[in-house]
């Protein structure tokens, strides 16, 4: 996201994927001598920033249960589960799982472009 | 004083170009000088520390950038040489504040560039006031873009780095400092600092300081962690000169121009870093006139960046997914905030407006505790209804660049910019 643009949506859990990640890319860079403690430290920082992030959430969809009522929870979570197939009766959970599908389908979108061009340029090159 | 006026047609421009040759050449030799003394020192104590504390192999061995200043009372210099470039159109009112900003430094600055852009106000006279070392050039009409006018002076550089900033735009005064060490890897090509509005008083410059507390601080250093930063912004990016030369300077097809390099940048194979302790403070609109304007500009530069880049994004790691996932979430967040809610809370329940603030933590809680930490707890939750407008503007500004750029193929190409 750079400003201009609407925060989050899919880039949201994409970035957290990419926090998720910051250990086992530094793994592999400590392995190479490139690590260093104050990297690690950042990585612990984003880590905790990120749990804070979720706690928050699960209160927020706790609070939106309570506020608008169980049933109505219940029938706008029936009513996203058959949007999007999911197997879940949580509002939250519903609208998780089409944002994890809306990103897994833009990835493979991307290395599937990828691809093509890599192909292409291959076969130009014979 | 020093002032370059308009650079004329031949031959007094092979005479002008000349000039500027014959000066690039001095003062790369007083460059030299300084390397040459400065140097050696370093070099060999870096040896020695890394022969007493650390005796494994060192893999990449960062360059120093500041070298100790020659005579007590000096600042510290940069080796290489750093020239600050402000390109000015019509910026009487903020230029002089910019340049102060530049002066006030905490280490040595080689050459400050002012680039007066045919002004219709006073802002070549401001400039020039500001001090014998400002250098002023004043091309021979308006550039029509700020890639333009930049290029213009690059011409005139004659240091290892060179550094942009709006005109108005002000620097902390140890920002340079700060920046600078990022160069210290062999691959880094431009390092960008940390962006906050000075001043923020209107509804617009309170969304603009959500937005800048939650891209630079929450994005940006991930970004960083991966060494792909999504924009080197122009506001206050310094670059390594020869990358800039090789790239032919601040290109001028799209309207994005700093996003446009950074992105080159990345085709290159080098990176692109981000010093969140080097902060700027730009004027950010302060009505729906100039925001509109500034937005119509970023977002068809996006557009327009993506257009132009897409086979190197797709060949980038890290950099192919951020692009793809902003992408997607500016396309869909049109049909989400302003069909799929509405139709919802309209038709089925009330309650779905709640949907508009689904990602609310996501966003609050890291703005929150960045703005706490810098003593802004309470301007920082005073200015988030701001956002959430904000937020809805930009979507509608998205939508259109990139109806306008794909479909409806009426591309930006001039722009109105600044105050």
């Amino acid at each position: 996201m750079f400003a201009g643009l609407p925060a989050t949506g899919i880039g949201g859990i994409f970035y957290m994927g990419l926090v998720f990640l910051m250990p086992f890319k530094e793994l592999w860079r400590a392995m190479k001598g490139e690590s260093s403690i104050e990297r690690w430290i950042f990585i612990a920082s984003r880590w905790g920033l990120f749990a804070i992030v979720i706690a928050m959430m699960w209160l927020q969809a706790a609070i939106m249960k309570w506020a608008i009522g169980a049933d109505m929870s219940k029938f706008m979570a029936a009513g996203a589960s058959a949007a999007t197939g999911a197997k879940t009766d949580s509002l939250a959970g519903a609208t998780l799982y089409l944002a994890i599908l809306s990103l897994v389908g833009v990835m493979s979108l991307v290395y599937l472009v990828r691809a093509v061009i890599v192909v292409r340029s291959a076969l130009g090159r014979r | 004083m020093s002032t370059i006026e308009s650079k004329p047609a031949s031959p007094e421009s092979t005479q002008e170009r000349s000039r500027a040759e014959k000066v690039r050449l001095g003062l790369k030799r007083s460059g030299q000088l300084v390397e040459q003394f400065a140097e050696p020192a370093v070099r060999v104590g870096k040896e020695l520390k890394s022969m007493l504390l650390d005796p494994a192999p060192v893999k990449q061995i960062p360059r120093p950038i500041v070298a100790p200043s020659i005579r007590p009372g000096d600042k510290p210099r940069l080796l290489g040489g750093l020239t600050v470039l402000i390109p000015a159109y019509n910026e009487g009112k903020f230029v002089a504040d910019t340049i102060r900003s530049v002066q006030r430094q905490t280490v040595h600055i080689d050459h400050v560039i002012v680039i007066d852009d045919c002004s219709t106000d006073n802002t070549g006279d401001i400039a020039r006031a500001c001090g014998p070392e400002i250098v002023v050039v004043r091309p021979p009409k308006n550039c029509g873009s700020k890639a333009t006018a930049l290029n213009y002076a690059l011409d005139y550089v004659s240091t290892e780095y060179t550094l942009a900033i709006d005109a108005d735009t002000t620097l902390a005064d140890d920002a340079i400092e700060k920046l600078m060490p990022h160069f210290d890897q062999p691959k880094t090509a431009a390092v960008c600092g940390m962006v906050l509005p000075r001043f923020v008083n209107t509804m617009w410059e309170r969304g603009r300081y959500i937005e800048y507390l939650y891209a630079f601080l929450f994005y940006k250093p991930i970004q960083d962690y991966y060494e792909r930063p999504l924009i080197a912004s122009g506001c206050f990016s310094a670059y390594k000169t020869d990358i800039l030369r090789q790239l032919g300077g601040w290109n001028t097809r799209t309207v994005g121009e700093d996003m446009d390099l950074t992105w080159s940048v990345y085709r290159l194979g080098m990176s692109v870093r981000f010093s969140p302790e080097a902060m700027c403070y730009p004027v950010e609109p302060h009505n729906y006139h100039f925001m509109s304007k500034q937005l119509e500009r970023w977002c068809a530069g996006f557009a327009q960046c993506i257009k132009v880049h897409w086979k190197d994004i797709v060949g980038t790691s890290v950099l192919r997914s951020m692009v793809a996932t902003a992408l997607w979430d500016a396309v869909v967040s049109v049909f989400a905030l302003f069909i799929l809610l509405p139709l919802l809370a309209i038709f089925v329940h009330p309650a779905f407006l709640l949907g508009y603030f689904l990602d609310l933590p996501t966003i609050v809680v890291p703005v929150l505790i960045y703005a706490a930490k810098r003593g802004e707890f309470f301007k920082a939750l005073s200015s988030i209804p701001a956002f959430w407008v904000l937020r809805f503007i930009n979507t509608w500004f998205v939508t259109r660049a990139f109806w306008n750029e794909f479909i409806g193929k009426r591309s930006i190409k001039v722009f109105e910019k600044g105050h």
